[in-house]
């Protein structure tokens, strides 16, 4: 299933504009939104900074690996 | 995460746990815009085993256990897919956070999390470089309550350390 993207990052007029009077359009967006909604995205958010995470883990090791190879001349 | 609140407070409605209140991140997440952050803390009152002097989570986990959660991640068990640290409620201010903690509903769930005015306090008293743009993401937000705030400080002793913080920081002292 298609999920909106969780920060919505264009720049748009609209947003320059809600800048200047404090908050960037997106999160006066997600500020206001229903408590049921609400809870809903602070769960997407937990499970994609895990996701992150793990991509992360995954690249520190591959770098170690390579270090690990070419060190022993392969 | 509905799912997880779910879970909660089967756990407080069973007597499982004493008490409960989501904090950290996600609590502070709730109040304006989400925050990232890799689990969703909740603090606790369990009471100590008959006999026993010192609490322990074991009988919680034996509990979620029986309800087909038995799976960790780092600190957290697995509820519903997400990472759910406990934390014994410990010191005054977790034990009152927990306490006067906001009770929300909606669409036939229930919600307890600790209000923005008792994270800011716990933040100050942590201390990491994560706990002051916490600190300062909370005391900007449109209903941050300074009198509830400075009523906090004042009965755990935290006037100073908010004090210098807020003046290293440039935050509004009132």
């Amino acid at each position: 299933m298609h999920q909106q993207p969780l920060i919505e990052r264009k720049s748009t007029n609209l947003e320059i504009s809600s800048r200047a009077r404090g908050l960037p359009q997106w999160r006066n967006k997600q500020r206001s939104l229903p408590v049921g909604e609400k809870i809903e995205l602070i769960g997407r958010f937990i499970q994609e900074t895990r996701q992150l995470e793990l991509v992360k883990k995954s690249c520190k090791l591959s770098v170690t690996s390579s270090n690990n190879c070419s060190a022993k001349g392969r | 995460m509905q799912a997880v609140c779910d879970v909660l407070e089967q756990l407080l409605r069973e007597g499982s746990l004493r008490h409960y209140a989501i904090g950290g991140a996600t609590a502070a997440g709730f109040h304006g815009e989400p925050l990232a952050t890799r689990d969703v803390d909740v603090f606790v009152f369990i009471d100590p085993p008959a006999g026993a002097l010192l609490v322990t989570l074991d009988p919680l986990f034996s509990r979620l256990a029986q309800l087909g959660f038995n799976e960790f991640e780092e600190e957290g068990i697995l509820i519903h897919g997400l990472p759910v640290q406990f934390l014994s409620a410990a010191t005054g201010l977790e034990t009152e956070a927990v306490e006067q903690a906001m009770v929300v509903d909606w669409e036939n769930h229930r919600l307890r999390v600790m209000r923005p005015e008792h994270l800011a306090a716990i933040a100050l008293t942590v201390g990491r470089p994560k706990d002051r743009a916490r600190l300062v993401y909370l005391a900007e937000l449109p209903d941050f309550d300074y009198s509830r705030f400075a009523d906090i400080l004042l009965r755990h002793g935290l006037q100073d350390r908010w004090h210098n913080w807020a003046t290293a920081l440039g935050l509004s002292q009132n």
